[in-house]
């Protein structure tokens, strides 16, 4: 595309379709990952191998002096974030000629935060969204440049999310890398503080099922936000963790309302559990410590029909 | 109200740039608006040149601070203005044949599109072809026309529904005297089972395409299901005396509509009411309902949210603004030729909302290769 190199910092797969591209343009300088990011790590490991490619290993002590160095070492141009969790000081995201920038994968300013793909999913949003903005002295805070959003499917996971944002992202770096390559100004746009909001990275509370205040869709939200990273929203049960991975809302409410919680049935494919107003969820896939299986295996783990979950 | 309109040329249909300006100006009059608008033009040429298309479009909307820019580009060059609209925060309508189409599907902020929907024809085209014959086809395209979108439409209209694509041929020849599709009219001999040629082509290839069919009889009846421009001039004349194969297509527009909007555009452009006046005379239209004056509001989603639901009679028919897509959605015509007779018919077609929803259902993934001139113009 151009003769700009890139520095790319990140800690996990949201960032691969981007590196796959900039590889294949020959303008990716140099990888970093934060250590702790150990499976990310062997995975670029595995994409550059043989491609002379330095992958950059750096913890919270070092990075700010690595990063300064590599800038300089590997002759960089444009600096990238994305999900790189430390944040960068003014003498790093002002090196790179051509400016510092962050794929976040949400809208902003109204979803800041480490994880809005989560937030995203689990207060149903019609669209969720990817900002590609300007690197500055806080997180998620910079100029916009470049704001694509997509469809929120019933269906939709944290997983499936995460891989069309990456897809959709590697695009706006490209429209990016072409800019810099006519030698634009970037043209960017500050966020209405105003419109801010930040949410904060889920804590245990967020990621378990209120029976008594969740309706279906609430749950299968959280469930679909929670869908593989935490192996689905938790609900418990005799003292158990059960979590509930893939199921759907029953189009027909109960005729007898159940307390929110009760299992009422298990066919042959699911458990039904009642919900608030009468609602019911049929839960087809759950995962417990002895495993990820069918919900109706838990028959065998001696749960039936008329237990409630807390 | 000052309107930006990023210009272009073509050397094949010269008329682009200028039946816009004359459709977008012949309306405007008619709603006696050309006093209220200034038109400030720059041309991109051929519309290929990502950045002369950048910096034109940075022209009118930083310097020249127009309040709507109609940008007359294909998808391609368009991918690179995004982040300048997004910052300028004003609306644009992004104007072309329709060839081409966004990338991603769900509207995006400030931009509205107007185009003669011709990708969407295509697909309408290629799913017609797997109703018929025994759903085996061909594709047939250029080297200028299959660097488009409607060529995946095509197909993918007649794979989605059953149908087996067996050959691509793309002729790359010159538009003379020499032309010959030879290995095309070869591949349907030596298969005789495939029937449904499934084809993309401007008006001058088709023209010489159809002219070489009408000099090949093929041992089973053959049917072509048409690109919207294999059914303009030239070419359309060229089915209708001594070709005997069957051809179905859809069509945006056509001068024979009866109806009142039509009329009042043909009496208005005369003789040079084209598809490319339409174009111009449409957007004249959706500037009208804008109801230009001093105190609007020229925020790009705020200029577009006054303009969902409403419904906007054209020469085509009524437009409306799709909702999902940020697309003016207008009628499509039906056009059919039976095999072995020179009679065509045209018939407005019913339901386009089954297909528009399967076409627009899934995002096109992964990179797309093609050419970044606006479609039309080379």
């Amino acid at each position: 595309m151009n003769e700009n190199k890139l520095i790319l910092l990140c800690g996990s797969r949201i960032a691969l379709p981007v590196m796959r591209d900039l590889v294949f343009y020959k303008q990716l300088g140099v990888v970093v990952i934060p250590e702790h990011c150990t499976e990310f790590i062997q995975q670029v490991q595995m994409l550059l191998k043989d491609m002379s490619i330095p992958i950059l290993v750096v913890n919270r002590k070092n990075y700010v002096m690595e990063l300064e160095k590599a800038v300089k070492k590997y002759s960089i141009s444009i600096g990238l974030m994305a999900t790189f969790t430390y944040k960068l000081p003014a003498s790093v995201f002002r090196l790179p000629s051509k400016g510092f920038y962050n794929l976040h994968p949400g809208p902003l300013p109204g979803y800041r935060g480490p994880d809005p793909i989560f937030q995203q999913i689990r207060n149903q949003e019609p669209f969720v969204g990817i900002t590609l903005h300007r690197v500055d002295e806080d997180f998620d805070t910079g100029a916009v440049v470049l704001f694509e959003r997509i469809k929120l499917l019933d269906t939709d996971t944290y997983g499936t999310v995460t891989t069309k944002l990456s897809e959709l992202s590697s695009r706006m770096v490209n429209t990016l890398i072409k800019m810099t390559g006519f030698d634009f100004e970037i043209p960017s746009r500050p966020q209405d503080q105003a419109l801010a909001k930040y949410f904060p990275r889920q804590g245990a509370s967020d990621i378990t099922i209120d029976w008594k205040n969740m309706g279906a869709a609430t749950i299968i939200a959280l469930m679909n936000a929670c869908n593989p990273w935490n192996k689905g929203a938790v609900a418990q049960l005799n003292n158990k963790i059960i979590r509930l991975l893939e199921g759907d809302k029953l189009a027909e409410k109960l005729n007898k309302p159940q307390e929110p919680g009760t299992i009422i049935n298990f066919t042959d494919h699911a458990m039904e559990i009642a919900c608030l107003n009468g609602e019911c969820l049929s839960i087809r896939i759950i995962s417990v410590d002895e495993g990820i299986m069918s919900a109706i295996r838990l028959l065998q783990l001696g749960i039936i029909a008329g237990n409630r979950f807390q | 109200m000052k309107l930006g309109l990023l210009f272009p040329l073509s050397n094949v249909h010269p008329s682009i740039g200028s039946g816009f300006v004359l459709g977008l100006k012949a309306m405007l009059a008619t709603k006696q608006l050309q006093d209220a608008v200034t038109i400030i033009k720059e041309p991109i040429g051929f519309g290929g040149g990502e950045k002369e298309v950048y910096q034109k479009a940075e022209k009118l909307l930083m310097v020249d601070e127009v309040d709507l820019l109609i940008a007359f580009v294909d998808e391609k060059a368009f991918e690179l203005l995004n982040p300048l609209i997004q910052a300028a925060d004003k609306p644009v309508l992004l104007v072309n044949a329709g060839a081409n189409y966004p990338l991603n599907w769900v509207a995006q902020p400030n931009v509205i599109r107007l185009n003669l929907q011709h990708a969407f024809s295509c697909y309408l085209s290629g799913t017609l072809a797997a109703q018929g014959g025994n759903k085996q086809g061909a594709l047939v395209s250029s080297f200028y026309d299959c660097g488009y979108l409607h060529t995946a439409a095509i197909v993918n209209g007649f794979t989605e529904n059953g149908g087996q694509m067996l050959h691509n041929y793309i002729n790359n020849q010159r538009y003379d005297e020499g032309f010959e599709i030879g290995q095309l009219t070869d591949f349907i001999t030596a298969n005789p089972a495939c029937t449904q040629l499934l084809s993309v082509l401007d008006e001058l290839p088709a023209s010489l395409v159809y002219d070489r069919l009408k000099q090949y009889s093929a041992a089973v009846p053959i049917h072509l299901y048409v690109s919207p421009m294999m059914l303009q001039g030239a070419a359309l004349k060229n089915i209708e005396s001594g070709f005997i194969h069957a051809v179905d297509g859809f069509l945006p527009w056509h001068a024979g509509l009866a109806h009142e909007s039509n009329q009042l555009f043909i009496n208005s452009c005369k003789e040079k009411a084209s598809i490319f006046s339409l174009l111009g005379w449409e957007t004249g239209l959706i500037i009208a309902e804008l109801k230009p004056d001093p105190q609007q509001d020229w925020n790009g989603d705020a200029v577009i949210a006054s303009l969902l639901n409403k419904k906007i009679e054209g020469p085509r028919g009524t437009l409306t603004l799709d909702l999902d897509t940020q697309i003016y959605m207008a009628p499509l015509y039906h056009y059919y030729k039976s095999e072995g007779t020179s009679h065509a018919t045209i018939e407005p077609v019913s339901d386009l909302e089954k297909g528009w929803k399967a076409f627009t259902s899934k995002s096109t993934e992964g990179h797309v290769t093609g050419w970044m001139n606006t479609y039309l113009c080379y």
